[in-house]
This record gives structure tokens, C-alpha cells and sequence, in this order.
């Protein structure tokens, strides 16, 4: 049984469809990268995963459970077993560094405080922000927010976890420190997708790679694969057009 | 934009709407139910001597108080005084806030079609007050252009002196009080009324040469409203006063407080229809219906009083906003004793009612020898407003003006004049536009409270509508949907005028 | 000038200041009770417009009809409603309560707009974020939308209330006796216009005064970016 299958998604925003039937399957411990031209519905997919954009037709389902988007209950499950991480960090500007951390855990999942914030402390040092747990997000990098941003991920013990291009928005000077975070990750068991345009972070993290291009996957292969074998033309042209940079 | 538009219309729609789900009428007490609760609620005007009004004390006193006192006393039941205002007795009726309403309620048909009267209590007689000022010797040396009668709105008299006497000009006021008032100023020279009634606040201006002119006009008969189709208590009431007006207890109380015998007497016919309680009402016809007929043929006469009202709001925003480039030029730019006078002129205005304000303007300055007209007054004390509030605004928009922009200027080999003209005013202009426009809207609402001083605009003349229709309701949602149409017109058209000329709205100025 | 300052003992009696002191309070609890109600309702309003359930469509349709009218009646035009809509259907209410009714209406209005504009402040992300972390709609609303709209609300929302206590002079004409009818009854008294107007403008002022400085402080320090 694969973790997480995406049947014949359909979604997009008003009249305007970003997917035209995604199919993808992923194993349960597997690095999944989503690579392909920009609007090509990378980050649609993801959010559509997650439940912030409807889909309009097509199936999800976790563990071999469908998930039904259009129920609150449904939804919710999902959510306590997939999060995502987002290009725009999304912290709460008016929590600290900590609070982010422990907000869900302990308000939504009712687990007991102290407990959440040591594992919360715990999780800050990994991620290399353990020393700034009472500074509010305003007053923090992009690099240290996106770090801040991974450790709340992981707060919640996610089976899957989606990266929405997480380094995107960051100084050049920044992406390196992110990267080394989910580098990390990568391999402790926890399912996850990545849409990055980290070609090199892509090739050495993943154990496949998904090839997407108008709203739909077009060729899935390990890295080497698809980066130096691809079947399809889109996908060589659009790795061509990437390493000549 | 048909999306906009459509809200807007149905905007107009819901003062209708609000108002429409509050129509049922209270019911009203019958007289077991009042003698069982041992309360019988009697309005009386509290600034109406010698009918009632406040004593020392701070009790209520007077004809009106002593009568409620004597029929309470016959009922057998406690006395609860409801302060009521004259505009008020009938609408108090009707909702059974009170169960009886003196306060000399003339009987008349209009009020008769919405409440019950008993057997008249007093009449009254129609005299005149005026001064030594005015040459007059009878009331018809009245009927000139060149008088101006002072009245009170609410008061059966008002449209029965369009009648009588239709060449003076009217000057509409909301108290007894500020009647006399009015013509102590100097802002009306005679007061067309029940002379008894009015006489005791001549006492407050000992300087004046207070007269009345002897024949009475008109006489008419004064008695207790009671709810439409209360027939019970009215009935029990009818013979009550009956027994007082054969006992002489109400004559003895007219001498007392009045010192002297009623002008008119009451018929002896009307008092005797008391003896049993008198005929039974048509009764039922209790509980409210809306009717918009008696607004609706006003309409015309509204709508003048809206052009009013966006007078006196244009008035004062042309002088305000004089004031207001003066004020921020000079709290911009000017020496500090300037600055420091400016920001005391707005911090003072801006942390007062312009309502107060205007009060100290229109009653408070006569008394130094400045006499302002109601209208010039209200213009004035919104300009003073304006020119506060538009200095904060305008300086916002002063400050904006990046130096940058400015030394650009010089260099490019501008005049000061243009300078002014081409690269302030439109940086300004854009910055500012919309808190202007959206105050010139608040003006248009806050020119309301000249109907407080007699100003016939739009709320003014609603008030006095209602004052003589007695649709209160009606005739407001009507007014606040007027209200809602113009600040809609004013918005629209000031928007699209910022766009055209000051490019406010487009992306990227 | 000197008839005022003849006057002035007896108008300073004990008795007289008693029953200004009073009016004021009444000012003050009007303004008070009726802002802070037309906030929470204002706050209902507000959420109400946002929220984007299909069947309450209606319901948002018909709150947003009621803020443009009631931004756009002049507030004497409310009250002068309030008080002959209010009475057939509660007699035992008194004028204050009307007023306080009127002042109530018309701050639900404008303070809802306030708070719509300071939720549309937050942007998009924060919410998202709280879907995907499953927050619910109240724990999003409370946790992490209402604490960063506040500090875009509050500026205006003082702002509307220090104006508000001066538009409350207005329910005089009802008869309430507030500050401004009190005045009015001590001058229909015989008292000097200059006296009794004069003393109620000083009380607004101070009334006023230290709500704006209160006010323009807070807007400084909310503007100013948190350092902890």
C-alpha cells in the first residue's frame, strides 16, 4: 500500500484550472521532489494536498484512507497527519518563535504544555534557533523564520510533510542553511514532497523526482533519471534550460 | 460595479427594512389593571410653568401636578409623574409609557385619529406676548412682513397661525422656554399663545417691557389623553373630572396657580357628558399602522430642506477649508507662538461638541451685543469645525510633499507660484482627497443639528412634520433615506471629481 | 460679564453640581456601553462579511446594508427613530437606554467597518497557515487573526469613540439629561447662557482632551514595531 495516492486530481482557483488530473504515487519514508516550469502547478498540487485549494474532481488517499476534502472531519485528520512548510514561512507574526511552535500542539491537540515545550526547545536547537525562542518573527531573518517555520512542521509528528518551495523567498546567503535543515530530515522516515528549483539540493536529496508541466506529472524517475536520462522532451528541455544556467 | 450599484439601492431600502419589524403596540392598562398594580402614570411637561415644572425642591409642581395628585387620590391608587416633553404626550400614549397625558393637550381631529380624550380639564385662550418694541395693539396689528412670531413646534397653534395670521415670518423653537427666550433676544418679536402658560418665563428677562395684548384670538379646549380605546379608564376618568368640576376643586386650582379665573370657562354641556363616564369609544382601534401618505405628500417640501441642508454643508466647508489651508500653512511653516495659537484653536474645537458650541453662539453672544440669525450661527459653529478638522487634514497632506520633490522643482527653475500650483497642490490634493470628501459627508449628517435651532432643513423640516402628522416613523425613514441618497450622490460625485482632477485612485500616482 | 459672575455662587451650589456631575456620567456611560457593544457587535458584523458560507448570504447581504445606512443617517435622524421605533415595543425603557440603544446602532455600523478593514489587513498567509496547522475557524479568529488586526483597529476605533462622547450632545434632544441637557435645563433656569454652556463645554473638554492624547499615544506605540 503506498502512503499517499493522488489519482486524477483536478483543481485551481475560480474558473481558472491549474490541475488538469494529477496522478502520483509515493512510498511511505520517500523523497518526492516536484520539479518543472513555473505555473506548471507544483504549488497548487501541494496546496491542494493540504486542503487550502478545493479539488474539482479526483482522488487522495493516506495510508489507503480517501480523504473527502468537502468534510471538516476529513480534513482535519489529514491535517494532523500532513503539514506543510511554506515559501512565505506563514509564522504568526503575533507569537513567539516558541509560542509558533507550541500553539498547535497544545491548543489544538490539547497535549500537556510542558511537555510540548520541551520537545518544542528541542526541536528549536535542531533547527539551529534555539536561542532565540522569545524573539517574535519580525525581528528574525527570512532564513531563521523558515527554520522556525520547519521546527513548527515537525512539532506536529507529520507523516508527510510538503516543503512549498522553501527557500525561494530567502537571501542567496540564506537558502544554504535551510537546505542543511531538511537535509537532515531526508531519510528519518518521514514522507515528503518538495517543490524546490534547487536543482543540485533536488538530485542529492530525493529518492525520486516528479517531472510536472500544465498541470500534470509527465515522467517520475529516480534523479539520475530524470536529470541525466529523461524520456520526455519537456523534461529535457526544461533540465537543459536549468543546468546551462 | 452593477454590484456596487445594487448595494447602494437596496442601502436606500433598509432604513425601511429596520424599522418595518417594529410595529406592534403595547396594550393598553385598563383601569382593574391599574388599580390592581396601585400605579397610575400621568405625563406632565417638566418645563412648563405654572402647569408643572421643577420647584426648588426638585419636585415636580403646578395646575397639571395637583390635578394628576387629584385623580390618583380618586382612583385610590399612587402617582407615578412621567416627565413628557409636549412633542412626546402622544407618542407616549401610544406605546403606554404613560396612562394619562396632560400637559394642556388641545383636542383636536388629527390627535383624536391616534388617541382618546376625556372631558376637557381647562380651555385655552390664544393671546399674544410682546414687547415694548413692537407697535401693536390688537393681534391682527400683527399680520405684517416685517414681525416675526416665534412658536413652538408641537403646538396646535402652529398651523393655526398660518391661518390667522400668514405675513409674519415664523421662527420655530423646541421649548417653552426658549420662546420667551427668543423674543427677550430680540430674534422674534411676539409669541401668539396661551398667554397663562408662557407669562412665568418673562420673569427670567426683568429688563424687558413685557405686555400682552388683550382680546384673545381663538379659544379651544384642553383635556387628559388617554390611549385609543382605553374606554375604561377614560370613562372612570370622565367622571372623576366631572366630580372636580362640580366640586370646584378644578377652578379652585386654575385660582391658585394661575391667580386669577379661566379666560374661557369650559362649557357646562362638555362637563356634564362626564357625569356617566360619557359615550363609549369606537375603541379597538388600538396598535400601529404605518402610513405613508401624509409624508409622501410632503415630499417636495422635504426636498427643499435638503437643499438646505447641503447649503449650509457646502457653507461651511468652503470656510473651513479657508481656515484650514491658513491653519496648516501656519502650523506648518509659521513661528511658534502661531503654531501654538493654531494648535490651540483645533485641539480646543476638535475636543468639543460643535453642538455646545453653537449653543454658546446663538444664546450666549446676544447677551454681548452680537445677534446671529439661527442659520448664520449654525454655518458658523460648523465652519469654526471644519477649519479644525480640515487644518489636521491639510497639514497631513503638507507634510507629505517630499523635500525631494520640491528641491527637483527649484532646480527644474520653478516659481514659488508655480511650484505651488504644479507640484504641491496636485501631491496634496491626491493625499488628502479622500479624508476630505469623506468629511464634506460627515458635514452633510453632523448639518443636522440645525434643526435643534429652528433651521428649516431637512431634519428640521421632518421634525416639524411629524410634530403636526404625528408619523413620526414614517416621515424619518423617509428623511434617512433622503439622507442615505445624498451622501450617496455627494460621495459618488466627489470621487469621480478627485479622479478626473487629482488622479486620486489610480494605481501608481 | 458681571451679571456671570453674580450668578456664578449660586450657580456653583452644591445642588447644581451634583446634577451636572451626574449628566456627565450619563455621557460617559452612553458613550461607554454603547461603543463597547457596538465593537463586540461591530466584531460580529465584521466576521460575518468575511465568512464565505454559501447560506448566509443573506445574512451578509443584509449587514451590509445596514452599515451603509446607518454610516449614512445623520445620528440625531437615529436617535429621533430609535426612540418612537423603541417605544410601542418596550415601554419601560428609559430615554438613556434609547440613547444608549442609538449610540449602540450607530457604532456597530462604523466600528464594523473599523474591524472588516483590520481583519483585510492580515494578510492571507497568516490564515492559510492556521488552516493548514488545523486550526478551527474560532481559534484561527482568536489565536491569530484578532491579535494582529488589533493593532490596525484600534487607531480609528478610539478614534471614532473620542469622537462619539461630543456626538452624544445630540441625545438632549430626546431629553436625556446628559451633559448638554443639563446644560440647557440650569440655563433655562435663568441662568447666563455664557455660564451654563460655557461650564459643559470646559467639562467635554476635559472629558475629550485626555481621551484623544490617550488615544494618539496608543496609535504611536501600536504603530511602533514590537521589540521583547
Amino acid at each position: 500500500m503506498r502512503h499517499l495516492d493522488i489519482a486524477d486530481l483536478h483543481a485551481g482557483y475560480g474558473s481558472q484550472q491549474i490541475l488538469h488530473g494529477v496522478s502520483l504515487s509515493v512510498d511511505r519514508g520517500e523523497v518526492l521532489s516536484l520539479i518543472g516550469p513555473s505555473g506548471s502547478g507544483k504549488s497548487t498540487l501541494l496546496r491542494t494536498l493540504i486542503g487550502l485549494t478545493q479539488p474539482s474532481a479526483g482522488t487522495v488517499s493516506v495510508g489507503g484512507e480517501a480523504v473527502d476534502y468537502a468534510r471538516k472531519a476529513d480534513l482535519a485528520r489529514l491535517r494532523d497527519r500532513m503539514t506543510i512548510v511554506f515559501q512565505q514561512y506563514n509564522l504568526f507574526q503575533n507569537m513567539t518563535v516558541l509560542g509558533n511552535v507550541t500553539v498547535t500542539p497544545v491548543k489544538i491537540r490539547k497535549r500537556p504544555a510542558a511537555e510540548v515545550e520541551a520537545r518544542a526547545r528541542a526541536l528549536l536547537d535542531r533547527v539551529g534557533m534555539g536561542d532565540k525562542c522569545d524573539a517574535y518573527p519580525e525581528n528574525l531573518s527570512g532564513g531563521q523564520q523558515q527554520r522556525v517555520a520547519i521546527a513548527r512542521a515537525l512539532a506536529l509528528d507529520p507523516e508527510i510533510l510538503l516543503l512549498d518551495e522553501v527557500t525561494s523567498a530567502l537571501d542567496p546567503e540564506r537558502v544554504g542553511e535551510v537546505l542543511a535543515v531538511i537535509r537532515e530530515l531526508a531519510g528519518e522516515g518521514i514522507t515528503m514532497l518538495i517543490v524546490s528549483h534547487e536543482m543540485a539540493f533536488v538530485r542529492e536529496v530525493s529518492t525520486r523526482v516528479a517531472m510536472m508541466d500544465a498541470g500534470r506529472v509527465v515522467e517520475v524517475g529516480t534523479p539520475a533519471q530524470i536529470f541525466e536520462n529523461p524520456t520526455e522532451a519537456r523534461t529535457r528541455d526544461f533540465t537543459a534550460r536549468i543546468f546551462r544556467h | 460595479m452593477v454590484d456596487r450599484w445594487l448595494r447602494r439601492i437596496c442601502a436606500c431600502l433598509s432604513l425601511l427594512l429596520a424599522a418595518g419589524l417594529l410595529a406592534p403596540a403595547a396594550d393598553a392598562r385598563p383601569i382593574d389593571d391599574i388599580r390592581r398594580e396601585g400605579v397610575l402614570r400621568v405625563g406632565v411637561n417638566p418645563n412648563f410653568p405654572p402647569m408643572s415644572s421643577y420647584g426648588d425642591d426638585g419636585q415636580l409642581r403646578g395646575f397639571d401636578v395637583d390635578i394628576a395628585r387629584a385623580l390618583a387620590r380618586r382612583l385610590g391608587v399612587r402617582l407615578q409623574l412621567v416627565p413628557t416633553e409636549a412633542a412626546q404626550r402622544v407618542p407616549f400614549l401610544i406605546s403606554g409609557r404613560i396612562d394619562l397625558s396632560l400637559g394642556a393637550l388641545t383636542i383636536t381631529p388629527e390627535r383624536q385619529a391616534l388617541i382618546d380624550f376625556t372631558i376637557p380639564v381647562h380651555s385655552e385662550a390664544m393671546g399674544v406676548i410682546t414687547t415694548d418694541r413692537v407697535a401693536a395693539e390688537s393681534w391682527q396689528d400683527l399680520d405684517r412682513a416685517d414681525i416675526t412670531l416665534v412658536n413652538m413646534r408641537g403646538n396646535q397653534s402652529v398651523e393655526l397661525l398660518r391661518e390667522k395670521l400668514p405675513a409674519p415670518q415664523r421662527l420655530l423653537v423646541d421649548g417653552n422656554a426658549d420662546t420667551i427666550r427668543a423674543i427677550a433676544q430680540g430674534r422674534a418679536d411676539a409669541l401668539v399663545e396661551n398667554v397663562d402658560f408662557f407669562i412665568g418665563f418673562t420673569r427670567n428677562y426683568p429688563d424687558i417691557g413685557w405686555r400682552v395684548l388683550s382680546d384673545p384670538i381663538f379659544s379651544s379646549l384642553c383635556a387628559v389623553g388617554v390611549e385609543k380605546g382605553n374606554d375604561t379608564l377614560r370613562r372612570e376618568v370622565n367622571r372623576q373630572l366631572h366630580a372636580m368640576h362640580v366640586e370646584g376643586e378644578i377652578a379652585g386650582l386654575w385660582q391658585r396657580w394661575y391667580a386669577a379665573e379661566m379666560t374661557v370657562p369650559v362649557p357646562a354641556a362638555e362637563i356634564a357628558a362626564g357625569a356617566d363616564g360619557g359615550a363609549a369609544g369606537e375603541g379597538g382601534a388600538s396598535g400601529y399602522r404605518f402610513a405613508f401618505g401624509q409624508t409622501f405628500e410632503r415630499l417636495p417640501y422635504l426636498l427643499g430642506g435638503a437643499l438646505v441642508t447641503l447649503q449650509i454643508a457646502f457653507s461651511a466647508f468652503s470656510i473651513g477649508a479657508v481656515i484650514g489651508l491658513f491653519g496648516a500653512l501656519g502650523k506648518q511653516y509659521g513661528g511658534p507662538a502661531l503654531r501654538r495659537a493654531i494648535g490651540f484653536y483645533v485641539t480646543f474645537v476638535t475636543n468639543t461638541p460643535a453642538l455646545v458650541q453653537i449653543f454658546l453662539l446663538y444664546y450666549a453672544l446676544p447677551d454681548m451685543g452680537i445677534m446671529l440669525g439661527s442659520l448664520t450661527a449654525v454655518i458658523i459653529g460648523l465652519a469654526l469645525n471644519s477649519g479644525a478638522y480640515l487644518t489636521e487634514i491639510i497639514r497631513s497632506g503638507v507634510a507629505s510633499v517630499r523635500r525631494a520633490e520640491l528641491d527637483a522643482a527649484i532646480v527644474l527653475g520653478l516659481k514659488p507660484v508655480q511650484i505651488l500650483w504644479h507640484v504641491m497642490l496636485p501631491h496634496i490634493m491626491r493625499t488628502i482627497f479622500r479624508p476630505l470628501s469623506n468629511f464634506f459627508v460627515w458635514l452633510v449628517l453632523g448639518s443636522s443639528m440645525a434643526a435643534l435651532f429652528g433651521v428649516e432643513e431637512l431634519t428640521g423640516r421632518a421634525i416639524n412634520i411629524s410634530s403636526v402628522n404625528l408619523r413620526t416613523i414614517e416621515t424619518f425613514m423617509v428623511v434617512g433615506a433622503i439622507y442615505v441618497v445624498l451622501t450617496l450622490v455627494a460621495s459618488g460625485a466627489l470621487t469621480l471629481l478627485g479622479r478626473h482632477a487629482f488622479g486620486v485612485g489610480r494605481k501608481a500616482g | 460679564m458681571d451679571s456671570v459672575l453674580a450668578q456664578a455662587p449660586a450657580f456653583f451650589s452644591a445642588g447644581n453640581i451634583a446634577f451636572v456631575l451626574a449628566a456627565l456620567w450619563r455621557t460617559i456611560a452612553m458613550t461607554a456601553i454603547g461603543c463597547s457593544l457596538g465593537f463586540v457587535f461591530g466584531l460580529g458584523i465584521a466576521i460575518l462579511r468575511r465568512s464565505t458560507i454559501g447560506w448566509l448570504a443573506p445574512a451578509r447581504w443584509l449587514a451590509a446594508l445596514y452599515v451603509e445606512t446607518f454610516r449614512r443617517v445623520p445620528f440625531l435622524v437615529i436617535l429621533i427613530m430609535a426612540l418612537f421605533a423603541l417605544q410601542p415595543v418596550a415601554p419601560q425603557l428609559s430615554l438613556l437606554a434609547i440613547a444608549t440603544i442609538a449610540v449602540t446602532l450607530v457604532a456597530t455600523a462604523f466600528l464594523s467597518e473599523t474591524i472588516r478593514g483590520g481583519l483585510d489587513s492580515v494578510p492571507r498567509q497568516q490564515w492559510e497557515g492556521a488552516a493548514a496547522l488545523n486550526f478551527g475557524a474560532w481559534h484561527t479568529l482568536v489565536r491569530v487573526m484578532l491579535p494582529q488586526a488589533m493593532r490596525v483597529i484600534l487607531p480609528p476605533a478610539s478614534a471614532f469613540v473620542v469622537m462619539f462622547v461630543k456626538d452624544t450632545s445630540l441625545a438632549s434632544h430626546l431629553g436625556v439629561v446628559e451633559l448638554t441637557f443639563s446644560g440647557k435645563i440650569l440655563v433655562n433656569r435663568g441662568f447666563s447662557p455664557v455660564l451654563g454652556f460655557g461650564v459643559i463645554l470646559v467639562l467635554y473638554f476635559a472629558l475629550s482632551w485626555p481621551l484623544s492624547i490617550a488615544a494618539a499615544r496608543l496609535e504611536k506605540r501600536l504603530a511602533a514595531p514590537r521589540h521583547r
